[in-house]
């Protein structure tokens, strides 16, 4: 799996999944935007790419506010002159029951993982068109197809990122712009961590080991080089077939 | 490489896909057990993978005869001494006529879906037991994109078998994960991998309704026999170790769940 000359754009890239992405894509070659809202992680994984060799920028960006994604790119097409590939991996979580969740749960989330992911893919669209070449890579989970409990806000935005990847697939594909989503299972990570077990282990699934960051970061790669060429649209779980995933 | 020291068995391996899996394997390290009914094919494809310095067997093979399969399974194990991938690309609607369901003769059926569901079980059946001592393989079924959307080409009882394949492969993944055995399908598109579906692709359709199927396609494009291979060959890698019981669309876009 090569991405050497790549340049590739991650959004939320400062801790978990994210982070995994940036550095597994560095060590296959590629040169790395770090976006996130919290500038000291952007600048600590930006320079880990650096230390592995690849060129890196730290950028601070909520994927929820235009002017930030617009300046970005901006400061990304000065310094590398494209973006070959562009991860719409940042995300959030809040958590209630359907009857307690509060409006502003409901908007912030879909805020950031929905609206993020339509504002990350339209921008790299624009870029994309341009070189005729693209490779988006969007992160949805399992639960965007399988529901959650106590969740509402979250697997709806996961939902709406699957029929978002699709739709762009289909006018982007003219372009040589491919777009492919990921559903994740239950991958350890900081955000994931403190969660109780019966929310990590619900009783019907009996999961060998909770993926990890890397496990994800390694589709995401396949999904963004060359080898992928003619796959777009799809939805590629990460699950460890547990396929049923309820988290 | 990624396939150093590890051994494959590919089925269908003497000519198009499945002699494409094996020739990427073996280039990337792996020892490999071609199969196929055609003894002729199966001798040329053998013969070049070891002159291109890969490693390669080959066996002739009935996947539908547990008798063949099991001969196929203990020459690779006594020549490899171990089984890490299984390919099962062996199947093909062997030339029977697409009719409508009404008029589908039995016969045609039942020949049909052994060679490409009952070849896929009694193949995985027969691998199982060494990757489940151990613990660790990969197994990757080839399921169809005319499991996701029916037929324009192929007969139904093709089709179905391919999706029957699907839901195999998400019901073993799911049996085998706590021994450390993946198995995925992928799924392609329209690819001209051979001489039959070159026909079937220039000479059942007129240049518009070419013109038009590739106008459906996102990617406006068919695929190549080598960007199967890279998805086939990515299911049986470490890097996808924690994907499990899916089927793969590579189809340009056409079609996805």
């Amino acid at each position: 799996m090569d991405l050497s000359k790549r340049v590739s754009l991650v959004t939320g890239g400062g801790r978990g999944i994210g982070e995994a992405i940036c550095r597994v894509f560095a060590t296959k070659g590629a040169d790395i935007i770090v976006t996130d809202i919290d500038p000291d992680l952007t600048q600590k994984v930006a320079n880990e790419i650096e230390d592995l060799g690849r060129r890196s920028m730290a950028i601070r960006m909520d994927v929820s506010k235009p002017s930030d994604i617009d300046k970005a790119v901006n400061e990304a097409l000065k310094r590398f002159s494209r973006i070959d590939i562009w991860v719409n991996n940042a995300g959030i979580g809040s958590r209630g029951m359907l009857d307690e969740m509060t409006e502003e749960q409901w908007e912030r989330v879909i805020a950031v993982n929905l609206k993020g992911t339509f504002l990350g893919t339209q921008a790299a669209a624009r870029v994309m068109k341009r070189q005729n070449y693209g490779r988006i890579i969007n992160m949805s989970s399992r639960v965007g197809k399988g529901g959650s409990y106590g969740h509402i806000n979250y697997p709806s935005s996961k939902a709406g990122i699957i029929g978002l990847t699709k739709s762009a697939a289909r006018e982007l594909g003219k372009f040589n712009i491919t777009v492919n989503a990921i559903q994740p299972g239950f991958i350890e990570t900081e955000l994931t961590r403190h969660l109780s077990d019966d929310i990590k282990q619900p009783s019907q699934i009996v999961l060998n080991r909770p993926g990890t960051p890397d496990d994800v970061a390694y589709a995401a790669a396949f999904l963004a080089s060359d080898e992928a060429g003619w796959i777009t649209g799809i939805s590629l779980e990460v699950t460890e077939g547990t396929g049923m995933f309820a988290g | 490489m990624r396939f150093g020291g590890k051994a494959a068995i590919v089925t269908g391996g003497a000519k198009g896909l499945g002699r494409a899996f094996a020739r990427a394997l073996a280039a990337e390290g792996c020892a490999v057990l071609i199969a196929d009914i055609d003894e002729v094919e199966l001798e040329k494809t053998s013969d070049e993978i070891v002159k291109g310095g890969g490693r390669c067997i080959c066996q002739k093979t009935d996947v539908t005869l547990k008798k063949d399969v099991t001969d196929m399974v203990d020459r690779a194990v006594r020549e490899f001494g171990t089984i890490d991938i299984l390919i099962n690309d062996a199947g093909g609607s062997m030339g029977v006529p697409r009719a409508p369901v009404d008029e589908i003769i039995e016969e045609d059926w039942d020949k049909v879906v052994a060679l490409n569901f009952k070849g896929t079980f009694l193949c995985t059946q027969a691998v199982v037991p060494y990757m489940k001592k151990q613990r660790r393989g990969k197994i990757v079924n080839l399921s169809s994109i005319t499991a996701r959307i029916g037929g324009e080409l192929t007969p139904v009882q093709y089709t179905s078998s391919k999706g029957a394949i699907s839901t195999f492969t998400r019901h073993v993944a799911q049996e085998l994960g706590p021994y450390g055995i993946n198995v995925n399908a992928v799924a392609p598109g329209i690819i001209l991998s051979g001489p039959r579906l070159e026909k079937m692709w220039y000479e059942r359709k007129t240049e518009e309704e070419r013109k038009a199927y590739l106008e459906r396609i996102p990617l406006r494009r068919l695929g190549e026999i080598s960007e199967v291979t890279n998805a086939v060959l990515f299911l049986c890698s470490e890097e996808s170790n924690y994907i499990s019981g899916v089927t793969l669309d590579v189809n340009g876009g056409l079609f996805s769940i």
